[in-house]
């Protein structure tokens, strides 16, 4: 007797021949949360995207669904973003959030929150969340609103478009472009060794401090210390800059509509120029 | 139903449910009315309340279906059982032991239903019964959330009122029940989802399980969890099954998968038998010159010259005397303490293995651990005492007891004693010559950790002790005394074939062994 015959003798057609319950397939993720807990202290990208299911819908369901909290959570919440940026054919959309678009390669990611892109105006009651767009190589970030800190840092590729920015933006980029459509914090591209940075608005203290290349356009007044130490790249203000640009700079070129005083002082190579003297 | 009469037909609906899952091994029911608070002997713990025998027939079947499933599928051992409880307690992030139980008895409840209802349609007509008459009663919302979600995930008519709930517990559950390794996954995410809601009548009692109804749940290794898990989570999973879950056990159930080969290595050996004519091609050597005159007083080569044929087999290994142990365990803070990972840890479980292991071949055991204090287990066969006294971390100082040592060793002359320390011995010229007589008295076998700190004079003078061994890592340490153990408690003549200084682990051996 074969098998099947000896057990369909042995359980005399009790056991249903068919599965009663509809069983989910594909790889076994119980939700963020479960996510969360498969991966260690410091997750990478890949460990994340190892473990992700490949259907780009369920990704999707698992940014929608989840409420990451503290900094691990949320830099894991932007792998997820960053991952299904790239394999959806169309932008994907969400909420901004605290490291969304972490090492994006390929793909776009819009930040919106509710905010008619239109209007060019940020709403009181939009977040700016940080670190958006941090170590991207490639692909595009929209943000429909202001960011906060930390904007595009270590960037290598790819383009951000956003509202405004708060400090630190693009900070030790190395590639790419980024375009601020109002204002920008301090410390704007603090040790930039590449890339292209458009503000259109003003800029805070200290822009393009240790910057080594790249390029810097902003489009009104500049704060104090701009381009303090720099030693390459170029830093052009359509207003004028505050004291001391270009203190202790080694190489570069900074040119804008006038300078507070102490501009250039103690510098070791490089220009300082008003830009009527081009 | 009747006394003699309805406990026949209890025992019928019982067999019934045995046949209905291939005549498990279980202990036969107990009926027992609320008052009288149980069966009181723990090896059969399946209880019928008497309530329940006045449900009818088919009731009572889909109790002892529900019972032998939980024996046979979920959560079947302590060991899954406390799997489970971890789980529930990291989903339920702090919760207390009773909610993390009632978590791990809803899980079980609906992996065994959901199981059973799969099987065939008979049992789900059984299966439904049950839930259909909770799901009529007054319902808490946590009981409620839970019915809810099997209406939707068997696709059945269970009335109750709908809860956002239900529809995450779906997403847990619709990946289905057969698959063990996702149960406590499975767990964490119900317990976190129905951790705040207010609990009813489900979950309460006792986690089951095959060790829990045979009675020796208190006694059961779970060395998984136990090398898996830090003590203080240990305790926490063995807790929510309501049992105790200390050092001691701790450590013991990580010895339980250490395996020490016993003795008895059978020896090969050539051995005289018969008697056979030695002619001149033989050997001379071979001619046995006084059996031959003992028959013929002239030898004629090949006519009057005998020698002994020799045949070869295997002997049994002769009876030896079990030589006692002798523990002797630094607990120093450099040692630093019980946590995995640790060179406590490794020690203690190392000492742990060999003292049982000791135990178990009929040797008594003594223990001292110490620091610049010390406490001591004299000569014992109570092996929970020598247990107790080896989890003491005493911390501050490392200073060795030679005299105490000494005395023990005294008692037991040829005794085996082991002593687990690392090398910041800050006694060790004061207590040099009780250590060296100590060594002569017995075996003395030193397990020196820390390799990194060793100072050459002191390492010479060790080797002089015995037999020393330097411990690069810490994996090597169980490693060596288990094989020191092994040796030890190896018959004489199996033991002679090994070399002194042999090893398979690359730390350096000083000495003979």
């Amino acid at each position: 007797m074969k098998l099947k015959g000896l057990m369909d003798e042995a359980y005399r057609g009790k056991v249903r021949g068919k599965k009663r319950l509809d069983e989910r397939r594909g790889e076994f993720l119980l939700g963020f949360e479960d996510l969360v807990d498969r991966l260690k202290e410091r997750p990478k990208r890949e460990e994340v995207e190892a473990l992700v299911p490949q259907d780009v819908e369920s990704v999707r369901d698992l940014i929608i669904s989840a409420f990451p909290g503290g900094r691990r959570e949320e830099a894991i919440w932007g792998y997820l973003t960053s991952i299904a940026a790239e394999r959806l054919p169309s932008p994907l959309v969400v909420q901004p959030r605290n490291y969304a678009g972490l090492e994006l390669r390929r793909g776009k990611l819009i930040l919106d929150g509710g905010l008619p892109a239109s209007t060019g105006v940020e709403k009181s009651s939009w977040r700016r969340a940080h670190h958006l767009g941090e170590r991207m190589s490639g692909g595009r970030l929209v943000v429909l609103g202001g960011a906060g800190d930390y904007l595009g840092q270590e960037m290598r590729g790819g383009g951000i478009v956003a509202l405004s920015c708060g400090d630190y933006a693009f900070r030790k980029m190395a590639g790419g472009w980024g375009v601020v459509k109002g204002n920008a914090g301090n410390y704007l591209a603090v040790g930039a060794s590449g890339g292209r940075i458009a503000v259109k608005g003003g800029g805070g203290a200290r822009a393009g401090w240790l910057m080594r290349s790249g390029r810097i356009r902003i489009g009104r007044d500049v704060g104090d210390y701009l381009g303090l130490m720099m030693s390459g790249g170029e830093i052009s203000a359509g207003g004028r800059a505050g004291c001391r640009a270009g203190w202790r700079m080694k190489g570069g070129l900074i040119v804008t509509e006038g300078y507070g005083p102490e501009a250039g002082d103690e510098r070791v190579g490089g220009r300082v120029i008003r830009r009527e003297d081009l | 139903m009747e006394g003699g009469s309805s406990e026949e037909r209890i025992y019928e609906i019982w067999e019934q449910s045995r046949a209905n899952w291939h005549r498990p091994q279980l202990p036969r029911p107990i009926v027992a009315s609320a008052e009288e608070g149980g069966f009181p002997f723990k090896n059969y713990r399946i209880v019928v309340e008497t309530g329940a025998l006045e449900r009818g027939d088919l009731y009572l079947e889909n109790l002892f279906d529900h019972l032998i499933v939980h024996y046979l599928f979920c959560p079947r051992s302590l060991e899954m059982a406390g799997r489970l409880a971890l789980a529930a307690l990291e989903g339920l992030d702090g919760g207390s032991d009773g909610l993390a139980r009632r978590m791990v008895n809803i899980f079980t409840d609906i992996v065994v239903d959901t199981f059973r209802l799969e099987r065939s349609e008979e049992d789900e007509d059984k299966v439904l019964l049950g839930w259909r008459e909770l799901a009529r009663q007054e319902l808490s919302p946590l009981d409620e959330a839970v019915v809810g979600f099997l209406g939707k995930l068997w696709g059945v008519d269970l009335p109750s009122r709908d809860r956002p709930e239900a529809e995450a517990l779906l997403s847990v559950f619709s990946w289905g029940v057969n698959d063990r390794s996702r149960w406590p996954r499975q767990c964490q995410q119900m317990a976190r989802v129905l951790g705040d809601l207010a609990p009813g009548v489900l979950g309460s009692g006792t986690v089951p399980s095959v060790e829990g109804l045979g009675g020796d749940a208190r006694a059961a290794p779970l060395s998984g969890i136990a090398s898996e898990e830090e003590p203080e989570a240990y305790r926490k999973a063995l807790s929510v099954l309501e049992l105790d879950g200390d050092l001691v056990r701790w450590y013991r159930d990580q010895s339980y998968s250490i395996v020490i080969r016993p003795a008895g290595i059978a020896k090969k050996s050539f051995y005289p038998s018969g008697l056979l004519k030695w002619r001149f091609s033989d050997p001379p050597s071979e001619l046995d010159v006084p059996y031959s005159l003992s028959l013929s007083p002239r030898l004629i080569p090949g006519v009057t010259t005998y020698r002994r044929s020799q045949e070869w087999c295997r002997m049994a290994a002769g009876s030896d005397r079990v030589p006692d142990l002798l523990v002797v365990l630094d607990s120093s803070g450099s040692m630093d303490g019980h946590r995995r990972g640790t060179k406590t840890h490794a020690a203690t479980l190392a000492a742990f293995k060999a003292s049982i292991f000791a135990h178990s071949q009929g040797a008594e055991v003594a223990a001292i651990s110490f620091s610049d204090r010390m406490a001591v287990q004299e000569w014992t066969r109570d092996i929970a005492a020598v247990e107790r006294l080896l989890v003491q971390h005493l911390g501050s100082r490392t200073h060795i007891p030679g005299q105490k040592v000494l005395n023990l060793a005294r008692g037991r002359p040829g005794c085996l004693i082991l002593c687990i320390t690392d090398t910041h011995i800050q006694n060790l010229y004061s207590e040099w010559e009780a250590i060296q007589e100590a060594a002569g008295i017995g075996r003395f076998v030193l397990f020196s950790i820390d390799e990194a700190n060793k100072n050459r004079r002191v390492e010479e003078a060790l080797g002089d002790l015995g037999a020393v061994y330097h411990i690069n890592r810490l994996d090597d340490l169980l490693s060596l005394v288990i094989e020191t153990a092994e040796d030890a408690y190896r018959p004489r003549e199996a033991r002679w074939g090994r070399q002194s200084g042999e090893s398979f682990i690359s730390s350096e051996r000083m000495g003979g062994g």
